[in-house]
């Protein structure tokens, strides 16, 4: 389990402006580095706007853009960031049908935002039209939106392995990986999969083989990635990722966060799967075979000499 | 990387031209992968145009800048022991684009426990040619060559020319196994066992140890003998300590390893 | 020389000593990337006549005479994509991208042969975001992508420049828009603990190429975190820019800014430093035993830090309802002692940043999550008003935590105001493990009861947390850690003791998970051995003690916070789920045989 927002509060700020042409510009705060808000931002922002995701162009991670941002972590890209880009994008649509309603004097209630415009009850005006009217009457079709981290959900993972231990040599297999998520309504459910199936990864690296190793005189000496085994792509099973059917009060379209989470049940499901298979309970990561193996011949050694009063 | 004190790269395989801040440079996959802040010259030995691969009555020889991929390509049909070729090739944790690149006296220059071309030659009973800055010639068995983690018994501005592997070995019948801490990772153990033509049997072990081991028997050994045979040839601390395997593993692995090759070779 | 790089004449000749990964980037091939520097990672590969290389092993100069491809040319020149490029968006085979071009270039060379035996031919290339499944679907021409919007495969708006090696990472800017670009290398500890007696700079300045030099004695005279918060009071303040005392092999004792790298390189190793070393403290139980070495002894309360003259930077203790007795009510009560290593973020591109001045107001590109803290951060450091900073991000080449810090750009900020030209920084993978930060190192003393019927009666947690030289994120990753990984069990007799401690060696920052990971590899072992020691499957025992919606989430306080809420609950589901593909799994191996891997091997579940 994990609060979708880490406490003490997480600031987001976001800004929906309408560009000429009738594509949409969102401005966001967040970095980019994988984690795939940016085309959340775009989904959240086009489903507001009754629009695709290929219409939004978004501009991000600039101080100049936008007020404040508290920034990319604590899994804080869709549910915070998100929820201030819907809001602007939920104003946005506002300001257009309230501006289309103004000029054809249709009540706004019987105006309906489309993808190309806003339909006045039978008279259309376009989005590029629209931008024009604006400019000509120096109405800003833009809108901003914040969040400010609070009330927040949790969110769930639950990882299982079945594995096969060689008690000669600590070799381990992974035989089957399987990860349950409950991120609420995924909005983008290939990209919240590979936060998962990389979280998953990262994680085994953790608990399998990855140390940064200090020296007795405090030095790090394991300071190249020969020396620093991180997962290959030999390493690595292919997980079942499964989620959850949940719909989320609180976060933006009931999605919640899904980056650091799947990080965490992999280790202790690695090893509950370990003392299943050999009866031995490891409680020092990394489980490295080597590890493993001296493991298992310790336990050995200790029952064989705990037995051998009973035998004499 | 670059290697920002480096102001001069020369194209010679001639030792007498060798000063000290040179370093030889073969395929470059070592030399370029760490930072240097000595190096002053690169003498480029791969313009020397040695053929890779030479075949003679006396066996193979394989020249020090015969590349990795080279090496993975040749095949023999009377010698099964190049089967080893392959399998070694696949030890290495670097990827087949390296290959490309690295070659097979960089790799036994230098001298990493889990260097598998030392582990292929010093198995294969190779011995190294070496030139030395004084224009002399001197051979020594790869085994010997490598002395120790990183350390090898070559003199300042020698040069490997190259390694010969006898074709008696090359015609032997072999055996190969192999662990790593992770799939397809670093050699944490690699024992090679041959047959010899008079019925014994050879095992060398590398990776485990700091330096490459040599079991020989003249005749097929029991499994009491073999483990007699390996508590004498390494003692505790020639087993390697590092991150891709502790010691006692890697020692048990050996023992371990040592024996299937020996019940895989026994007829 | 005549070296071609996509079907061009290349403008230079390549130093003696250089890679031809450098050389690229310096012909405006940016997509060329560097992972590790070390021919490791693939990020940088690039083919020489049509050969598959790392470039950064490969010395340019060999390049004479040859073709030199990278991902900027694999494609045609009519503007459309090679079908790896196009299989690589289809599939969305990346995260963040920065391994991307090297493994699209790996890819566009194997033969079907190849493609067959994945994990042989694509284990020189790393990523470090995805897990591989994406990039297998990628080379193997799966498609994913629809377009669309909420709860679609929308593909990632910069999708094409990620694999046609144009999006624009930290250090990807074109020489012309950077004139006068400087380097610097920092020199760093060879000690544990050391205070600086003198430093002498002199022979660096003199190092040709070499335009300034800078040490504790040119830094401000702050303290701060490099961890960044929303609060910056959350974090203690322990660390100065530039210090007179070094608590850990790899710290930054001074920098130097050059023309070049080299020459930067150059001036460092010029660099003279006295020092006067100090005992050290490697380990935390060490750290907190009575007489030892202080870190930070001389600082006071109000630097953030909970006990300076006990090495603690944080410290939590609590008890909610009645522990003690619910260790006497239980059936069985299992103890034991938990450890977790130090962990690498390994974000394929390293910290880097480059400080420059448009129109006369400071600017820093930076390898950030953060961008906005940042900015505040060095508006802080520097008594700049708001106005005159700006921080900005390009694409980022991966974080997990590790770039919710302040690594580089109080640095490269320093030397551009002083110098007054554009100062870049980019770290090496060797000091991304020596000198950035980790996952905290936690001891974890786990005592627990249960009653025979499966009721979890009581938990009792004993956390030390290793936050080595400095206190960043140290207090958050403690608190965090202990919270939701025990308020998701319903027991409400809960009792904490928990210290944070600061050693001599590389700092442990934020690090995805913040703590959660390492208390809950100890909480759910022990769950395991709780149900063990009662006979009940394991699960089954979760079922019984997991919060259900409504319940109080309690970890600390005998109150739920106030703002944590259940917007929507599926932990039953997600635990269902799993079992239930567990269960197929098991049935699928049994049903082929493949249960049955022969002597010696041993097989379970968790």
């Amino acid at each position: 389990m994990i609060d979708t927002v880490p406490p003490r509060r997480h600031h987001a700020h976001a800004r929906v402006s309408l560009l000429e042409y009738g594509r949409f510009q969102v401005d966001v705060g967040t970095a980019e580095f994988g984690n795939g808000t940016t085309t959340v931002h775009a989904q959240l922002v086009a489903t507001a706007l009754h629009t695709t995701a290929s219409q939004v162009v978004v501009r991000q991670a600039d101080t100049d853009l936008l007020d404040h941002d508290t920034g990319a972590f604590g899994s804080t890209g869709t549910v915070v960031a998100g929820k201030a880009s819907l809001e602007a994008a939920q104003e946005l649509a506002h300001i257009l049908m309230g501006l289309a309603a103004g000029i054809t004097q249709v009540p706004t209630m019987r105006c309906r935002l489309t993808a190309e415009g806003v339909d006045c009850d039978g008279t259309f005006l376009s989005l590029t039209s629209l931008f024009s009217l604006g400019v000509e009457r120096d109405i800003r079709l833009s809108a901003e939106g914040s969040w400010g981290g609070t009330p927040r959900s949790v969110a769930f993972n639950v990882h299982g392995f079945r594995v096969a231990v060689n008690l000669g040599t600590g070799e381990l297999r992974i035989l089957q990986s399987a990860h349950a998520a409950d991120a609420g309504l995924i909005v983008n459910p290939m990209q919240c999969r590979g936060q998962i199936e990389g979280g998953i990864a990262q994680a085994l690296g953790a608990a399998l083989y990855e140390d940064v190793r200090i020296d007795d005189d405090g030095a790090v000496s394991t300071r190249i990635l020969r020396q620093y085994h991180i997962p290959t792509f030999a390493d690595v099973p292919r997980s079942e990722v499964y989620f959850a059917s949940t719909s989320d009060d609180l976060g933006p379209l009931g999605a919640k966060s899904m980056s650091e989470s799947p990080f965490n049940p992999v280790a202790p499901a690695m090893a509950n799967a370990i003392k299943a298979a050999t009866g031995v309970r490891f409680t020092s990561l990394p489980l490295a075979r080597d590890t493993i193996y001296l493991g298992l011949k310790a336990a050995a050694d200790t029952e064989g000499a705990t037995r051998k009063p009973t035998r004499l | 990387m670059d290697l920002n004190t480096v102001t001069v790269l020369r194209p010679t395989a001639d030792p007498s031209e060798w000063q000290p801040g040179d370093a030889w440079l073969a395929g470059g996959t070592v030399l370029f992968s760490y930072d240097s802040s000595t190096l002053k010259r690169l003498l480029d030995i791969t313009h020397a145009g040695w053929p890779p691969l030479t075949i003679n009555e006396r066996g193979l020889e394989i020249a020090a800048t015969c590349t990795i991929a080279e090496l993975y390509a040749f095949t023999h049909e009377a010698w099964p022991a190049v089967a080893l070729f392959q399998q070694c090739a696949d030890s290495f944790v670097a990827s087949f684009k390296i290959w490309n690149m690295s070659t097979v006296g960089g790799n036994i220059a230098t001298a990493l426990p889990a260097g598998p071309m030392t582990s292929l030659t010093a198995a294969l009973e190779g011995t190294a040619v070496v030139l030395s800055p004084d224009g002399s010639e001197r051979t020594l068995p790869v085994a010997d060559l490598v002395i120790g983690d990183g350390a090898t018994s070559l003199r300042e501005g020698e040069l490997l020319r190259a390694i010969r592997l006898p074709a008696a070995a090359l015609q032997s019948r072999t055996a190969f196994r192999r662990l790593s801490l992770s799939n397809l990772g670093r050699s944490g153990v690699l024992l090679i066992g041959r047959t010899t033509t008079l019925g014994g049997l050879v095992i060398t072990v590398t990776a485990s140890t700091t330096r490459p081991v040599q079991l020989r028997f003249s005749s097929a050994p029991t499994q009491d003998e073999l483990a007699q045979s390996l508590d004498g040839a390494i003692p505790t601390d020639l087993y390697h300590n590092d991150i891709h395997g502790l010691p006692q593993w890697r020692r048990d692995m050996t023992y371990r390893l040592a024996e299937e090759i020996r019940l895989e070779l026994r007829t | 020389m005549k070296i071609n790089i996509n079907r061009r004449p290349a403008t230079s000749d390549p130093r003696p000593g250089q890679c031809l990964r450098t050389f690229l980037r310096e012909q405006e091939n940016l997509g060329v990337k560097k992972g590790c520097d070390g021919g490791d990672c693939g990020a940088c590969t690039v083919h020489v006549d049509g050969v598959p290389v790392h470039s950064c092993l490969y010395p340019a100069v060999r390049a004479d005479g040859r073709e030199v491809t990278t991902i900027e040319g694999l494609a045609d020149d009519d503007g459309g994509l090679h079908s790896v490029q196009e299989q690589f968006l289809a599939a969305q085979g990346f995260q963040c991208g920065f391994c991307t071009a090297g493994m699209i270039m790996t890819a566009a060379t194997c033969t079907e042969e190849q493609k067959s035996n994945l994990p042989r031919n694509l284990k020189g290339n790393l990523c470090r975001c995805t897990g591989y499944r994406a990039i297998e679907d990628a080379v193997c021409g799966v498609s994913h992508v629809t377009s669309g919007g909420h709860g679609d495969n929308v593909g990632a708006p910069a999708g094409r420049g990620v694999v046609t090696g144009t999006a624009a990472y930290t250090l990807d800017v074109p020489a012309d828009e950077l004139p006068g670009l400087l380097h610097l290398k920092l020199l760093r500890s060879p000690h544990a603990h050391a205070r600086i007696i003198a430093i002498d700079t002199a022979s660096a300045l003199r190092v040709p190429g070499v335009q300034a030099v800078f040490t504790h004695e040119d830094s401000p005279d702050k303290y701060y975190s490099t961890a960044q918060h929303e609060l910056h009071t959350d974090d203690p303040d322990d660390t100065r820019l530039l210090d007179d005392v070094v608590r850990f092999v790899g710290q930054r004792v001074a920098a130097v800014v050059a023309d070049s790298v080299a020459a930067a390189e150059a001036g460092v190793r010029a660099i003279n430093v006295e020092y006067e070393v100090l005992p050290f403290v490697l380990s935390p139980e060490d750290a907190m035993a009575p007489g030892a070495v202080l870190l930070h002894g001389d600082k006071s309360h109000a630097s953030g830090i909970a006990a300076p003259h006990r090495n603690v930077v944080a410290e939590l203790h609590s008890s909610i309802g009645d522990p003690d007795g619910g260790l006497v009510e239980a059936d069985f009560v299992y103890e034991n002692t938990y450890t977790t290593q130090r962990v690498q973020h390994v974000a394929l591109e390293t910290h880097a940043s480059i400080a420059y001045f448009e129109e006369g107001r400071l600017t820093i590109r930076s390898s950030t999550q953060v961008p906005f803290l940042t900015k505040r951060s060095l508006c802080r450091l520097f008594d700049l008003p708001p106005n005159e900073v700006r921080v900005v991000a390009g694409r980022v080449g991966g974080g997990f935590g590790g770039k919710q810090e302040m690594l580089t750009e109080d640095i490269v900020a320093l030397a551009a105001l002083r110098v007054k030209r554009p100062v870049q920084l980019e770290l090496t993978r060797e000091e991304q493990f020596t000198s950035t930060t980790t996952r905290h190192p936690f001891t974890i003393g786990v005592k627990a009861g249960v009653k025979r019927d499966g009721t979890i009666t009581a938990v009792v947690l004993t956390v030390l947390t290793n936050t080595g030289a400095y206190g960043n994120h140290a207090p958050g990753v403690m608190f965090h850690g202990c919270n939701e990984s025990i308020s998701v069990y319903k027991c409400t007799n809960k009792r904490i003791d928990a210290h944070a401690v600061y050693t001599n060696t590389v700092p442990a920052g934020a690090f995805r998970g913040y703590g959660l990971s390492q208390m809950i590899f100890a909480i759910e072992s022990a769950i395991d051995e709780l149900a063990a020691g009662i006979g009940m499957d394991p699960m089954e025992l979760r079922r019984r003690n997991i919060v259900a919606k409504g319940d109080p989430m309690l970890s600390m306080h005998s109150e739920p916070e106030e703002d944590v809420l259940y917007g929507s609950y599926g932990l039953d589901q997600c635990i269902s789920l799993v079992q239930d593909a567990l269960d197929r799994g098991r049935s699928r191996d049994i049903r082929f045989g493949a249960h049955d891997l022969g002597p010696g091997w041993r097989i379970g579940e968790g």
